[in-house]
């Protein structure tokens, strides 16, 4: 049911002819995009070919971002080496890109600068969409996503699969937010939501390939928690405090909210993942990386860490972005759950 | 049999482990190389080699507290607030220089770092595991250059129970960025002075000496453009650790006049440092630092000598006393290997002018992924300029990642398209 909506929402998309702005990162404030008129979209383009661009020992999610010849604009973050120089890459092109400087910490002073990189960035948008981000749209844009995020989150609540929320929020991800709350609404009259059983913790960068929640599910178990930054840690309440300059507010919630692997500080990351774990009952914990992500890489002796301290299995599987599920990560996700 | 080979299996003992992490056998060192009386042209040798005895003896003596930082984070910025500033990726690149470093990237292997993180971070890694690093009173990171800096050394932080600190470096060079991190910077040393109270004196001697350094080292590079090339890029590759470990320090000052006058004298009696020039390269990135016979095939058996190396320019102003905060910021921000890779693109194409280069080579250091990442940019820039350029695949610490056959082959073939312009 999920999937026929998300088809025929995507054929209202094509029509409506709407000015995407590509994003490579979790951490850029989509209501921005939204306030100059535009629609964000996560940039999630087809598996990498071997074309050069990025050397092979480059993650296969910043190669397929370089490769990807699309007209639309595109908003990067110096998330990590490889995206970086995935921008460079485009730049040199001649492709309309942009980098926001991404702090690592939440400290007052990050914050601000973080703040000056939005109106930065909220200047680059205007020269295209012709539209200055003013106080009053970006104020309308945060409500309209604060509530579509209250949405998924209730969907999430109330049960939803696992695979079938994955696939919600990539239609949120990938469409208007009006849009998005109409095929939430809908979603939430049917009730079409399939319960599943099962509790591992699956987690990561970016999520590599979508179809390890369908071998989870084969198995009888499933990801409770998919934080990846195109899954849960995309779409989190933010709480906007009224009578602030919105600029700092968003600069804020978007550094506060929980941490990437990519993002400093052991204690806030541990605090996070401790929580995750004590929220959900996780059973175990799957670290699903891309091959040469070093955020995930060096998250691997913090997980089993972790895990080893609660006494719950952990496995780390590194995959290729949009490669498929090999045929050994299912005998060893097999295997794991066996151990739960 | 060298003295290096001799130490090094020895040093996978745990009785030897132990006079590693003493001060004493550096000082022992320091004393035996005040003895050595080095040639007319390798003075400047024995000042690296007691500076960097120096420098261990210190940090193992903990005479002042110990600050680990990573590469590019000035270090005059530690000298300043009278703490010993160590860089464990500069200590990864000795390691393997000494023939130590396999067994140290395994102990990190053997703890769950995997080995498609870069070297310099996997050996120093192995080599907190094994605890032969000096301990850390506290760690200072900053941003810029890698991802595996900033984790490593967080990770270290958490082995060793000292307080870390991230300093974000922003990432376009402009007045706003400087006068954001230059309050970044004077709120960190503030938040510092407990352990590493700075003084005034302290503060002006170290820019003192990093404004001489840095006077003689653009000597040196004025000199380097000499046809033919009075220093070879293997060692200038060497002791790149002057510079970023021990900039600020007096030694620092010693060894680039000293071996500004050696170049100058070479240059004066038209001393080729190698014997056959035919090409003039200029070389991207570190160099293997294990021993290998790559870098001697290259110099001194096939005719092509490094003429300059990236990593050497200078490319920052004068430090400032009345603004020490500011100049500061503004030396961080210039590193062109930071920000928008065209900055480094376009220094690579102003040296090989500057330098009369005829073909470019960058090395290709496994793991790291800034380094690697630019190299169909440089590709594409070189092409469009026609100047041959040669990307070699290698590791500059994991010798286990290294075809030194390969290599050698390619870069016989890369020496065979070049047509000398400069000689
Ligand atoms: S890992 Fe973090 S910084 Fe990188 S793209 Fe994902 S959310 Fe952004
Ligand atoms: S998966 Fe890792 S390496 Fe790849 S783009 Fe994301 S953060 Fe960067």
């Amino acid at each position: 049911m999920i999937r026929n909506m998300v088809s025929s929402m995507g054929a209202v998309l094509e029509e409506k002819k709407s000015i995407f702005v590509d994003l490579s990162c979790s951490y850029v404030p989509v209501e921005i995009i939204h306030a100059a008129g535009l629609v964000p979209r996560r940039l999630l383009p087809p598996a990498p070919k071997e074309t050069g661009l990025l050397p092979h020992n480059s993650c296969s999610y910043a190669r397929a971002c370089v490769e990807h010849y699309n007209p639309a604009p595109v908003v990067f973050t110096v998330c990590c080496d490889g995206l970086r120089r995935c921008y460079d890459v485009r730049k040199s092109r001649g492709d309309n890109v942009f980098i926001l400087d991404l702090p690592r910490q939440v400290t007052s002073t990050c914050i601000q600068h973080y703040r000056e990189e939005l109106l930065r960035f909220a200047q680059w948008l205007a020269v295209f969409s012709g539209r200055p981000v003013c106080e009053t749209s970006l104020e309308r844009s945060m409500a309209l996503y604060r509530d579509l995020r209250l949405r998924l989150k209730e969907l999430q609540n109330a049960g939803c699969s696992p695979v079938g929320f994955n696939e919600l929020v990539q239609i949120t991800l990938a469409s208007a937010p009006e849009d998005s709350r109409l095929l939430l609404e809908g979603i939430h009259k049917t009730r079409e939501i399939s319960v599943e059983t099962g509790s591992v913790l699956l987690t990561g960068a970016i999520l590599p390939d979508a179809g390890i929640l369908r071998v989870l599910e084969e198995n009888n178990a499933a990801a409770v928690v998919a934080d990846f930054c195109i899954g849960d840690r995309y779409w989190l309440e933010i709480e906007y405090p009224a009578g602030e300059d919105r600029w700092l507010t968003l600069a804020r919630a978007y550094l506060e909210k929980p941490p990437c692997p990519r993002m400093a500080g052991f204690s806030r990351r541990f605090s996070y993942l401790r929580g995750l774990l004590d929220r959900t009952g996780a059973h175990g914990v799957i670290l699903y990386g891309v091959k040469f992500c070093d955020h995930s890489l060096y998250d691997v002796p913090l997980w089993r860490s972790l895990c080893s301290e609660r006494g719950i299995p952990f496995l780390y599987l590194e995959g290729e972005y949009r490669g498929g599920i090999p045929a050994q990560f299912h005998t060893r996700i097999q295997a794991f759950l066996e151990t739960i | 049999m060298s003295f290096k080979r001799y130490i090094g299996p020895k040093v996978q003992s745990a009785r030897w482990q132990k006079y590693i992490i003493s001060p004493y056998p550096y000082l022992f060192l320091e004393k035996v190389a005040r003895l050595w009386r080095p040639g007319k042209l390798t003075r400047h040798v024995r000042i690296s080699v007691q500076c960097g005895l120096r420098l261990l003896r210190l940090a193992y003596g903990r005479s002042r507290p110990v600050v680990w930082t990573n590469v590019y984070t000035p270090p005059e910025l530690i000298w300043a607030m009278g703490g010993i500033p160590l860089m464990p990726e500069v200590i990864a690149a000795v390691a393997a220089d000494l023939g130590w470093s396999n067994n140290f990237l395994q102990s990190a292997e053997g703890t769950w770092y995997s080995t498609d993180l870069c070297s310099f971070h996997r050996c120093a890694l192995g080599m907190a595991v094994a605890r032969v690093l000096p301990r850390p009173d506290v760690i200072v990171a900053t941003s810029h250059l890698c991802d595996g800096a900033v984790k490593f050394l967080e990770m270290a932080g958490r082995m060793y129970g000292c307080p870390y600190y991230l300093l974000h470096i922003p990432y376009r060079d402009d007045n706003y960025s400087r006068s954001w991190l230059a309050g970044e910077l004077a709120a960190l040393s503030q938040e510092l002075k407990p352990l590493l109270p700075s003084s005034e004196r302290e503060i002006s001697l170290v820019a003192g000496n990093v404004n001489s350094a840095r006077e003689q080292m653009l000597a040196v590079n004025e000199l380097r453009r000499n046809v033919p090339a009075p220093w070879r890029g293997d060692e200038a590759l060497g002791r790149v650790v002057m510079f970023l470990n021990m900039l600020g320090a007096r030694e620092t000052v010693d060894f680039y006049r000293t071996l500004r006058q050696e170049l100058e004298y070479r240059v004066k009696k038209g001393l080729p440092v190698a014997p056959e020039q035919k090409y003039r390269l200029l070389w991207l990135h570190f160099k293997p630092f294990y021993a290998n016979s790559l870098m001697d095939l290259l110099e001194c058996k096939r005719g092509g000598v490094i003429a300059f190396e990236e990593v050497n320019a200078v490319t920052w102003d004068r430090l400032s006393l009345e603004d020490w905060w500011g100049s500061m910021a503004a030396r961080i921000l210039t590193n062109p290997l930071w920000g928008p890779g065209e900055r480094r693109v376009d220094l690579a194409m102003k040296l090989v002018c500057e330098y009369k280069i005829d073909g470019v080579i960058h090395f290709s250091h496994w793991g790291c992924r800034q380094s690697t990442g630019m190299v169909s940019l440089f590709r594409e820039a070189f092409g469009r300029e026609k100047i041959p350029f040669l990307n070699l695949e290698g590791d500059c610490v994991d010798p286990r990642n290294f075809m030194e056959g390969q290599s050698a082959t390619r870069v016989e073939s890369f020496l065979e398209i070049l047509e000398p312009k400069g000689v």
